[in-house]
């Protein structure tokens, strides 16, 4: 079976979104797909190098989308009802859409809500099978204060990625 | 090849009746689920045609219509499945949950300080959904909650096939699932991707979507438990336009991918393909990139294709799995579905689009689409062994 190799790794948090110089759009996502954007920005990929439409993109979102739903509904009653731009971002998938749309990589996607347990052996199994020859794996955990008691869960904001691709 | 996955068994709850039965006769009759619901009868929501499964359109329904749906259905199709599933071991069978919304209900719930369970709010998030319902339906093997938008159902069955095929797992539980909310009723209304009139897919008057709600469940299993002349999941793929987040390309270019991409691991040319189930929302953008789609892959010989969500809504989640399950019965029974709702065909739609149901020699092998925000779509092809 051929080797697989992670050859970059990034971590950001919310203080990193301040310095972000990521263009004007940036500011009208919301923060799991800024996070995400943000995090695979940090692995500095020649993304020009890549084969687009062979670029596979695996995302964990531990939280799932729940502090955009939040934020969503909370504006329900506003006149006019609730964001449509922010209604978009109620999948935890929209920073996959995200990150597709920039980098244009028209490769597979995969989406879990949950902890990122299966996120590597899910990647390796894409490029092992031949359907991706890389993967940028993101793992983006956002659990805003209002989101996180719903879930008794504590507030976090932080996003990791990497990219794997077959050994040579 | 690879490792053959084949089915064993389904179950439905949707607009159109609880079970596969039902489905099945509507299917037969292309009948249409969607009704107006006093629910969303409100100038909040641009429509308040809806397809409602749950029979709680007109006011105060359960606190958790995630679980309900879901499990319904799991029960349905691990009935049909009985005498294999029993046959494996718990830790040999996975579940893979479909779904964008969770039990979104309880989030309506607890911000309007109404009541609401504990279960309810935990099923908040999908992975403990995902988790509760393969504890309660035997499978002790791997879970996992996959949501990739509209087209979520679709990888799920991906996900339990790749799953079987790497020997992770010997059977797969994968459930589809999303439940009418206000809170996705009226981001569509935000949108105005609503059809006042309900969604008519492919029609010259279409203009927008209908929601609906659908618990639907479909057993996956490895070779060794096959049932004989089973249907099997012959390939698939998945790609992305990365063109925006919620409109479809003008050129099609993800949907072609993921098509030619499931051609490609299916081992079939699209002279193979007896028949398409559309995702067919009903707005005019989807329909059109879906009509320009099918004429790049095929030509001018697109096969006979048709979409089921005027007879069910679109069900988010739930719809890569229900309309896979539609194909199923379709090729047990030997027909193509119609296309409900359908009216005066619109312009540029391929010819070969099928309005009412019609009953046919063989169907051996039907290509499943869908399509979603963030510049997802998905195919699968379904085949025998």
């Amino acid at each position: 079976m051929p080797k697989l190799i992670q050859t970059r790794a990034s971590w950001v948090t919310e203080s990193d979104l301040r310095t972000a110089k990521l263009g004007g759009r940036f500011g009208r996502l919301d923060l799991l797909s800024q996070l995400a954007l943000l995090a695979v920005e940090a692995l500095h990929l020649d993304f020009d190098a890549l084969p687009r439409a062979r670029t596979a993109i695996c995302l964990a979102a531990p939280g799932g989308s729940l502090s955009t739903d939040v934020e969503y509904w909370n504006g329900c009653d506003a006149v006019g009802g609730p964001s449509p731009t922010l209604f978009a971002y109620t999948l935890p998938s929209a920073a996959m859409g995200e990150i597709a749309i920039r980098y244009r990589l028209t490769g597979p996607n995969l989406c879990f809500v949950g902890e990122d347990d299966m996120l590597l052996s899910e990647a390796g199994d894409l490029i092992q099978r031949g359907e991706a020859e890389g993967c940028l794996c993101v793992c983006c955990r956002i659990v805003s204060t209002a989101a996180g008691e719903l879930i008794d869960a504590s507030p976090v904001t932080e996003a990791r990625a990497i990219f794997l691709s077959l050994d040579g | 090849m690879p490792p053959l996955v084949a089915i064993a068994g389904c179950g439905a709850v949707t607009a159109v009746g609880r079970g596969v039965k039902a489905l099945r006769s509507a299917l037969r009759s292309n009948a249409s689920g969607l009704r107006p619901s006093a629910r969303f009868d409100h100038p909040r929501y641009q429509s308040a045609i809806v397809g409602t499964a749950l029979g709680n359109g007109g006011g105060a329904g359960p606190d958790d219509p995630a679980w309900e749906l879901a499990t319904e259905a799991l029960q349905q199709a691990r009935d049909e499945a009985g005498p294999i599933l029993k046959s494996i071991p718990a830790e040999r069978i996975g579940l893979v949950l479909s779904t964008t919304k969770a039990n979104i209900e309880a989030l309506e719930r607890l911000r309007a300080r109404r009541p609401c369970s504990p279960e309810g709010r935990r099923h908040l998030q999908g992975n403990l959904l995902a988790a509760d319902l393969a504890g309660a339906h035997g499978a002790r093997g791997p879970v996992q909650c996959v949501s990739v938008a509209c087209v979520s159902g679709l990888v799920a069955l991906q996900q339990g096939a790749r799953l079987i095929q790497r020997q992770a797992a010997e059977a797969v539980l994968v459930v589809g699932m999303d439940h009418l909310s206000a809170f996705v009723v009226a981001g569509f209304s935000a949108l105005k991707a609503l059809d006042p009139s309900g969604c008519r897919p492919f029609d010259q008057e279409r203009c927008g979507l209908s929601p609906g709600e659908a618990g639907a469940a479909i057993v996956l299993v490895g070779a060794a438990s096959a049932p004989p002349q089973a249907i099997t999941i012959r390939g698939w793929g998945n790609n992305n336009d990365a063109n925006h987040m919620t409109g479809p390309s003008r050129d099609a270019v993800g949907l072609v991918l993921a098509i030619r991409s499931a051609l490609a691991s299916a081992g079939l040319q699209p002279r193979d393909v007896q028949y398409v189930n559309a995702h067919g929302t009903g707005t005019s953008y989807n329909d059109a990139m879906e009509s320009q789609a099918l004429r790049a892959v095929f030509g001018e010989s697109v096969p006979p294709f048709s979409g089921s969500k005027g007879m069910l809504g679109h069900t988010l989640g739930a719809a890569g799995v229900v309309e896979t399950v539609i194909c199923i019965l379709a090729m047990q029974d030997r027909f193509l579905p119609g296309t409900p709702r359908l009216g005066v065909v619109a312009e540029g739609v391929p010819v070969s689009v099928v309005r009412e149901p019609r009953v046919i020699s063989r169907l051996d092998c039907v290509l499943k689409l869908n399509t979603g925000f963030g510049g997802m779509n998905g195919a699968v092809i379904l085949g025998y062994a």
